[in-house]
């Protein structure tokens, strides 16, 4: 008998029902976005490090600790086990879920692993059902929270493994798709080092003119804002010829092409720095190569899921982008430029020296990509 | 002079170009790293936002709780599920984690049937249930186990322990009694003090305490419960000073007695020693109970770290409403007695009430009460303390103010 209540104590000594001392139940995380007019949604699936250890081995070591190279390792298998446990579908039947590189959260001192998900359905976006299988055989209290956006609002659902959900889901807005569109042409740029190379090539000898074969600081800042407006134009103007063709599927040039032809726009562009007797204007420079870089910023476009339907306002939120980002590099650059155009060392040394590092950047990125 | 500052301002255009010079390099060595090192720059800008690590020695847990391997292969038989459920209900108590008992009760889910048959699940299920604040279900168990074996001290063990929290002490005694014959002193003496305590015979509970406590209960298993018990009974007369010795020794004869560990914060928080509970917290778990202590402590330091804190609090309440979870509505309403609106702490507090009925509860009632400034919002907690004549001298201001008395 002795033993027996041995047995009982250590579980009512202990007996903390009542107080919140213990941690809360396991959950995961889906934030879902609206679906764009390629019937394509961004996700992303969060799920604790701790509760991930338990459905698949991530300890691989046996140190009672989990290190970035134990995830790193088990990458696949982490994200097979997301496509397993994470079935989405609609009106269309299955959607195909692709999961990009893993990422690492934070919430408090918990580490989570974040699993990106981009979501093609064939059928109605309202129709979206989720049939998540996380921990459905080892632990009946888990839930999985999602964070759906409609209409610019969230609304949260909580789903249990193992009971499929329908959890509707709608398109996005036209204004919140034109400004989705919009962050990723801005973004573009700012990721797209090779459109800022030729930028800044352009943009070295916009605060100088020619005379006598020779470079010379222009007197005014109007006159340098002036030059760089219409460069900046001309190059507007061009790509977005290109850039509409190629995306409204009238002219697709190979992609690997396309890439090599910028690389050496680039390397030309920061080359005809360095010969101030010839003179080709920086404008007709820009327009010209303009129509390359164009087809450029179309397949970058293409690669965030434009597949087929209505392009044109992914079209017009992507270009206008695309300027605005623009426009945020050359008004960081152009007062810089400006300010030390007069400076003799800028003619002598630093055009030279900055178009130099820039050919040899865009002769490296030729060979890369060649 | 002039040509000194005209070389030191062309030395550092120099540099600022040698800088966008780098900035172009540095574009080019990411390159073939793609997406995470611009996740990982824009994470390091936002630390908010998710990124990839760069570094594989970057740890993401630590102290690895050993749950994979209590669930592994070769749990055929329900003796086996049995041994395996205990190991991880332990492991779920030591660190304070509800995940494991939910583990426990997946493993044991094939032998349902066999609960009228089998004492030993019978029990564990019904410490599984308890500790998910099912209290009556875990009751309906313990009732159909005591019906069939009237004499299982443990059983009856854990049936008193939940009608204390249910606030029926009454019934409580009788479970206890029944393990005079049958269990040391020490066991029925501090179940019957325990439950005698609040049911308005708080002197009498004492008498039978120092009767049957000795050091040498406190060496076994049991230990910090009986230390734990005769600091509640102290606190009941507002002998702060022994209780908080008695917590110390709770603790020192069970580390993990984390309910100890709260009430000893409490203290401190209560007498101007906030450094010490936050020193005390480093190694707890960072659960609802503990994170608003500590709250309370950083508020009492003057500590930046404050917003943070009650910004997660914040955080798990509105989750817990997605998620329908009613079970820490005695921290809810505490966090919201402190540092939210009186009238939602009330209103916490009495939906908590209905649930749980221990003394912390009832004085967050009373307080949330005296709050919100409606006496009619601590009735429930009024009747119970009228029909037990249960006698708590920390309830007193709350009672003056609420025009009440014990």
């Amino acid at each position: 008998m002795k033993r027996a209540i041995v047995a009982a104590l250590a579980m009512t000594s202990l007996l903390w029902g009542s107080w919140g001392v213990a941690h809360g139940t396991s959950r995961s995380y889906l934030t879902l976005g609206e679906a764009d007019s390629a019937h394509r949604r961004h996700a992303q699936w969060e799920i604790a490090i701790v509760d991930l250890a338990v459905a698949m081995p991530l300890d691989l070591n046996n140190d009672h600790r989990i290190v970035w190279g134990e995830v790193e390792a088990q990458e696949t298998v982490i994200q097979t086990l997301a496509r397993a446990n994470l079935i989405f579908s609609d009106s269309g039947g299955a959607c195909n879920v692709a999961i990009a590189p893993l990422l690492i959260d934070w919430h408090g001192e918990q580490s989570y692993v974040v699993a990106p998900l981009t979501l093609a359905c064939e059928g109605t976006p309202g129709s979206l059902t989720v049939d998540y299988r996380f921990l459905a055989n080892i632990d009946a209290s888990h839930r999985m929270l999602v964070r759906l956006t409609e209409r610019g609002a969230t609304r949260v659902i909580v789903v249990t493994p193992g009971t499929p959900r329908e959890i509707g889901g709608s398109h996005a807005s036209r204004f919140g798709e034109f400004f989705r569109y919009l962050a990723e042409g801005a973004h573009h740029i700012w990721i797209g080092y090779d459109h800022l190379a030729f930028l800044l090539a352009l943009l070295l000898p916009a605060v100088l003119r020619k005379s006598a074969r020779q470079w010379h600081p222009v007197p005014r800042l109007r006159d340098a804002t002036l030059e760089t407006l219409k460069i900046v134009s001309a190059f507007t103007v061009s790509h977005s010829i290109t850039l509409g063709v190629a995306a409204l599927g009238f002219l697709r040039p190979p992609a690997q092409a396309i890439e090599v032809a910028i690389a050496l726009s680039v390397a030309s562009a920061a080359a005809l720095n360095l010969v101030p007797r010839w003179t080709i204007s920086g404008v007709w420079l820009a327009f010209g190569f303009g129509f390359i870089h164009g087809f450029g910023f179309a397949n970058a476009l293409a690669d965030l899921g434009l597949r087929r339907g209505d392009v044109i306002v992914p079209l017009l939120g992507f270009n206008l982008g695309v300027e605005v980002g623009q426009l945020a590099v050359v008004s960081i650059t152009l007062p810089l430029l400006f300010a030390w155009r007069a400076r003799p060392a800028y003619v002598t040394r630093w055009l030279p020296a900055a178009s130099s590092v820039i050919i040899v950047l865009a002769l490296y990125w030729t060979a890369l990509r060649w | 002079m002039d040509s000194i500052r005209g070389d030191a301002t062309s030395a550092r255009k120099e540099w600022i170009l040698a800088a966008l010079h780098c900035i172009l390099l540095g574009f080019e060595f990411l390159r073939p790293r793609g997406w995470s090192i611009v996740a990982l720059l824009v994470g390091s800008i936002a630390a908010a936002a998710p990124y990839r690590p760069i570094d594989p020695t970057l740890e993401l847990a630590h102290n690895l709780p050993p749950y994979r391997a209590a669930l592994g292969s070769g749990i055929e038989n329900l003796p086996a599920a049995l041994a395996q459920a205990h190991l991880l209900i332990e492991e779920g108590r030591r660190r304070a984690d509800i995940r494991p008992f939910a583990y426990a009760d997946r493993l044991l889910a094939p032998y349902a049937d066999q609960e009228s048959k089998n004492t030993e699940l019978a029990l564990l299920l019904a410490d599984i249930h308890q500790y998910r604040h099912d209290f009556d279900g875990a009751v309906a168990i313990l009732d159909g186990l005591i019906v069939r074996d009237p004499r299982n001290s443990n059983a009856r063990l854990m049936r008193a322990q939940i009608r204390i929290v249910q606030g029926k002490g009454r019934d409580a005694v009788r479970d206890c009694m029944t393990l005079v014959a049958r269990e040391a002193a020490w066991i029925w003496g501090a179940c019957a003090a325990q439950a005698l305590a609040i049911s308005g015979r708080l002197p009498e509970a004492q008498r039978i305490l120092e009767a049957s406590v000795h050091g040498d209960t406190l060496r076994g298993p049991g230990g910090s419960w009986v230390a734990g018990v005769v600091a509640e009974l102290a606190l009941q007369s507002d002998d702060r000073a022994t209780a908080e010795t008695w917590l110390q020794r709770a603790i020192d004869s069970d580390p993990y007695d984390h309910v100890a560990a709260v009430e000893l914060i409490d203290l401190w928080n209560d007498s101007g020693r906030a450094a010490r509970s936050i020193d005390f917290m480093r190694d707890r778990p960072a659960s609802d109970a503990f994170l608003i202590r500590k709250a309370v402590a950083l508020r009492a330091l003057g500590d930046p770290t404050l917003k943070a804190v009650i910004a997660e609090m914040t955080r798990r309440f509105t989750e817990a409403d997605e998620l329908g979870d009613r079970t820490h509505l005695r921290e809810r309403a505490a966090f919201e007695l402190q540092f939210g609106e009186p009238r939602a702490a009330l209103a916490h507090a009495q939906e908590n009430y209905r649930a749980q009925r221990e003394l912390v509860d009832l004085r967050v009632l009373l307080q949330s009460a005296v709050a919100a400034g409606s006496t009619d919002g601590a009735r429930e907690g009024l009747a119970w303390l009228r029909e037990s004549h249960t006698q708590d001298k920390r309830l007193a201001p709350d009672l003056a103010k609420l025009g009440a008395s014990q």
